[in-house]
């Protein structure tokens, strides 16, 4: 039989673009749960990862059995989503009241360990009244590590990932036009905390940015810097045999890095316990004189500006 | 607006000392930090090219190790087809695939040889020398077969009796400067990227 004609289109259609976001599961915060307990294991930092360990377990209660909270302005999202602006702008909600009760029911579903520093933390988070409450979490989402006591950040910062995460998961996303070069997460504006390379089936190869508060990922071209998107003398640096899978791109121009997890070389690993487990990469780094601008939200970094 | 943010957001170094860490109690102790110091760090750079073997010109990420000093050769650990590249979108066929092989292979050619005519053997010679013989040679042959006009009387200008192949994965500029030479000496064997 004679090879059929191929009509204009057909050939495009077959090479697919990649695609732009990818959301997080639905469980995200046990996968990370599970991660971080698994890590801890002969870890130096053992006892914060198991604490962040907990963290997240308390995170996924919440996810799975949301209290009820103010719906999102429809308006709002659609004229957001209209003129190219993050739907869930982090530093509009951030000033809302509604997360403010997500935090309310990740307290009640945190089971703190018998630590009395984590105790007071909890306490002084718990009788904190709301105007202090948004205070800190301006503060902490716009990156001011000392405008807030360090050891109420991971506590804040998870009731912001769980109140964004559960935004995001609820959102109808498919309006969101793709845009290439983008720095900040097209979700809800906050900086990127990691890179993660995939490995796997369609995206194969391709590098998304993790985003620091709603956990979105999204398309980002690799060998380009995530700060500055220079292309130019970017470099890889990792320990020998790069433990959990992570190297740190590192811009010569900007003098910034962010770490990339290669799903390639850590097929189980997860960005945000990755990040929390090669923080020795970053205090190296930091040593070096190269700058991380990538917020992890389970913790104030602490050292110098 | 993404310029207010950029400056707005703090960078940072990572450090313990202030950090939520030791902020809990849950800190290392000090000589873990000390220690850090002495870890050694490796460097892997990736760089985007084109694969060299034909006209479809695909994407590869190429992926080296050197000591990280400016001037150090680099040695090429990994190569795989870049998924961002339109083309090829991460895939490569076998004859890319096996491109590693064929950069570190023992047999590459690095310097003009010569076999000369009823010899076989092949023998080095200088760069210089080769280009000057390959001159010599076209000009020889095309001085000796160049057609001027066909058995009609019509103007030809034709050299039938050389060929020429070039470079596949080449520029567009690279490709005009190719076909500006090659068919200005009339050759019409001829093949280059700038076909594609």
């Amino acid at each position: 039989m004679a090879g059929t004609i191929l009509e204009p289109g057909q050939i495009e259609a077959a090479a697919s673009k990649p695609p732009f976001l990818n959301l997080p599961p639905r469980n995200l915060f046990a996968l990370r749960s599970e991660r971080l307990t698994k890590l801890a294991e002969g870890h130096p930092f053992a006892d914060y990862l198991r604490l962040l360990a907990a963290v997240c377990q308390a995170q996924q209660q919440v996810l799975d059995n949301p209290p009820t909270i103010a719906p999102l302005d429809e308006h709002r999202t659609r004229e957001s989503l209209r003129h190219n602006l993050p739907p869930l702008a982090a530093d509009t909600l951030v000033r809302d009241d509604a997360w403010l009760t997500m935090l309310d029911a990740w307290l009640d579903a945190f089971v703190a360990p018998e630590s009395p520093a984590v105790v007071t933390a909890i306490e002084q988070l718990r009788e904190a009244e709301s105007g202090q409450r948004k205070a800190w979490a301006v503060a902490l989402v716009s990156g001011q590590y000392d405008s807030l006591p360090p050891a109420l950040v991971p506590f804040l910062g998870a009731a912001l990932q769980l109140a964004w995460s559960h935004w995001l998961l609820q959102l109808d996303l498919s309006d969101m036009r793709e845009r290439e070069d983008q720095t900040h997460c097209p979700c809800c504006g906050a900086p990127p905390m990691a890179g993660i390379i995939r490995h796997r089936g369609q995206l194969n190869g391709l590098r998304y940015l993790v985003c620091s508060l709603c956990a979105c990922e999204w398309h980002y071209v690799r060998v380009k810097c995530s700060l500055c998107r220079s292309t130019k003398k970017l470099d890889y640096l990792h320990f020998e045999g790069s433990p959990q899978g992570v190297k740190a791109e590192v811009c010569p121009e900007c003098n910034g890095y962010l770490k990339q997890l290669y799903l390639v070389l850590a097929p189980d690993g997860e960005s945000l316990s990755a990040d929390l487990a090669t923080l020795d990469l970053d205090m190296l780094l930091s040593e070096q004189g190269f700058q991380r601008q990538a917020p992890n939200l389970l913790l104030a970094p602490g050292g110098d500006a | 607006m993404d310029m207010n943010r950029r400056q707005f957001f703090k960078v940072c170094g990572v450090g313990l000392g202030a950090s939520s860490m030791a902020a809990l109690g849950m800190a290392p102790p000090t000589a873990y930090a000390e220690s850090i110091r002495h870890f050694k760090l490796t460097n892997t750079r990736e760089t985007r090219n084109t694969c060299p073997y034909c006209s479809v010109g695909c994407g590869l990420i190429i992926y080296s190790q050197g000591s990280g000093g400016k001037n150090v050769a680099q040695n090429i650990i990994h190569i795989e087809g870049d998924s961002d590249h339109p083309v090829n979108r991460g895939t490569l066929c076998p004859k890319g695939a096996g491109l590693l092989d064929f950069v570190h292979s023992p047999n590459r050619l690095t310097h003009p040889e010569v076999r000369e005519a009823g010899s076989n053997e092949w023998k080095r010679i200088e760069w210089s020398d080769a280009l000057d013989r390959i001159a010599r040679l076209m000009k020889d042959d095309r001085d000796a077969n160049f057609v001027e006009r066909n058995e009609e009387g019509q103007t030809v200008n034709r050299w039938l009796s050389t060929g020429f192949l070039a470079a596949s994965a080449s520029s567009n500029e690279a490709g005009y400067i190719t076909h500006k030479v090659v068919r200005s000496l009339g050759i019409l064997g001829f093949d280059n990227q700038a076909r594609v």
